[in-house]
């Protein structure tokens, strides 16, 4: 299984809103709006300083939540953070 | 505007129009200088309605930031015009009644092609109490007539067509010039802005019958004062609809935005920066609209808030 890791400052920047987050790719200067879930996704994998698999974010994720939020299942967060990748927001660190 | 230079308004027509057709027109357009030629009076009755106030500048004593022109290319049949900047012709010719609007689309493109100092966004730009608004909004929103209104409500005008924001102070550049009004318009701002100066006329343009309406004399007095974005507004002018307001999401509003930049590729992260600063440092609004009545009322609390 895959695992990710947000790309260095100097790669990706970001600004963030209580209603979601912009992504900035400096190697074409593309940006990207994400939603407030997705943007805490970004925040829990910047904040665990390794690569996390989905199951382990969904995890992070599931420890942050109130106890009555039913989080997604982690195919989920599987597809996001492929997506993220994909759109150069997150790198895959390893498989 | 430059002191002890005359103003347009101090030239006959005549020397005004043989300037324009002979050694050219240097006309100061803060934070611009235009040299412009033409030899057609519709040009001439251009300039002289709605840049009367504007500092004309003398040709050995000054530089000119661009050298244009809108020229007769075919005089008898069907006559049309060509705008050139430097020589180069960016654009198809236009039917030479259109000369003046040309005129001014050509200088628009002028700036934003080619002013990359500043991060460029189109949008109409107001100030009052110090803070600056932008309207962003694509064409047929209703932005030029809800600019023009607001110019005549206490707002002083920057821009009706773009934002010049200094990517480092966050500051926006005031760059006045007059107010592209297109079809009924036209006739809603002569009804409401009693002593309202319209330049001439420009009829079957791709836009419809456009018209330009001069600035105010606070926003040209008051043309060298840059202002710090406060609120950003998204109009949308709806026949019928009652005013509504409702808060647009900042993560939107920056992609909306960045998409309404004319450079912010060339600006790179300094660039989006920037424009996160003026993202969240604005409140920003959906305002959907049918009644300037009610409309000019809305701007007005949220400027006194």
């Amino acid at each position: 299984m895959d695992a990710f890791s947000v790309w260095p400052e100097e790669e990706v920047a970001c600004r963030r809103w209580p209603e979601g987050a912009v992504f900035y790719r400096e190697s074409d200067g593309a940006l990207f709006a994400l939603d407030p879930w997705a943007a805490d996704c970004l925040s829990a994998l910047e904040s665990a300083q390794h690569p996390l698999t989905a199951p382990d974010l969904r995890d992070r994720l599931c420890a942050l939540a109130p106890p009555d939020e039913a989080l997604p299942d982690a195919a989920w967060f599987d597809d996001l953070l492929s997506q993220l990748a994909e759109q150069g927001i997150v790198q895959v660190a390893h498989a | 505007m430059r002191s002890g230079a005359p103003r347009v308004a101090d030239l006959s027509r005549r020397e005004l129009a043989a300037r324009l057709a002979g050694p050219g027109l240097r006309l100061a357009l803060p934070p611009f200088v235009f040299h412009i030629h033409s030899p057609l009076p519709v040009v001439a009755e251009g300039i002289a309605a709605v840049y009367a106030q504007h500092a004309v500048l003398d040709v050995t004593d000054s530089f000119a930031d661009f050298h244009v022109s809108v020229r007769p290319q075919r005089r008898w049949f069907r006559p049309v015009c060509v705008f050139r900047l430097d020589g180069f012709q960016p654009f198809t010719p236009l039917a030479a009644g259109e000369a003046f609007a040309f005129l001014e689309w050509g200088m628009n493109w002028c700036i934003t092609g080619h002013a990359h100092g500043w991060l460029t966004i189109h949008s109409a730009v107001l100030e009052r109490g110090g803070r600056c608004l932008l309207l962003p909004a694509p064409p047929g929103s209703g932005k030029s007539t809800l600019c023009a209104s607001l110019m005549t409500d206490g707002w002083r005008l920057l821009s009706d067509e773009m934002a010049l924001l200094d990517p480092v102070s966050g500051l926006v550049t005031p760059a006045p010039r007059p107010v592209s009004l297109k079809n009924a318009s036209i006739d809603l701002v002569r009804r409401r802005v009693p002593g309202a100066v319209l330049g001439p006329l420009a009829h079957d343009t791709m836009k419809g019958t456009v018209a330009h309406l001069r600035a105010s004399a606070d926003s040209l007095a008051r043309a060298h004062e840059p202002a710090l974005p406060a609120w950003v507004v998204f109009p949308q002018y709806q026949a019928g609809a009652p005013l509504t307001c409702t808060p647009h999401p900042k993560p939107q509003a920056l992609v909306e935005l960045a998409g309404n930049s004319f450079n912010q590729h060339l600006h790179g992260r300094r660039g989006f920066n920037a424009l996160c600063d003026l993202i969240e440092r604005s409140q920003v609004f959906d305002l959907r609209y049918s009644d300037l009545d009610e409309a000019l009322p809305w701007f007005r609390e949220l400027a006194a808030a």
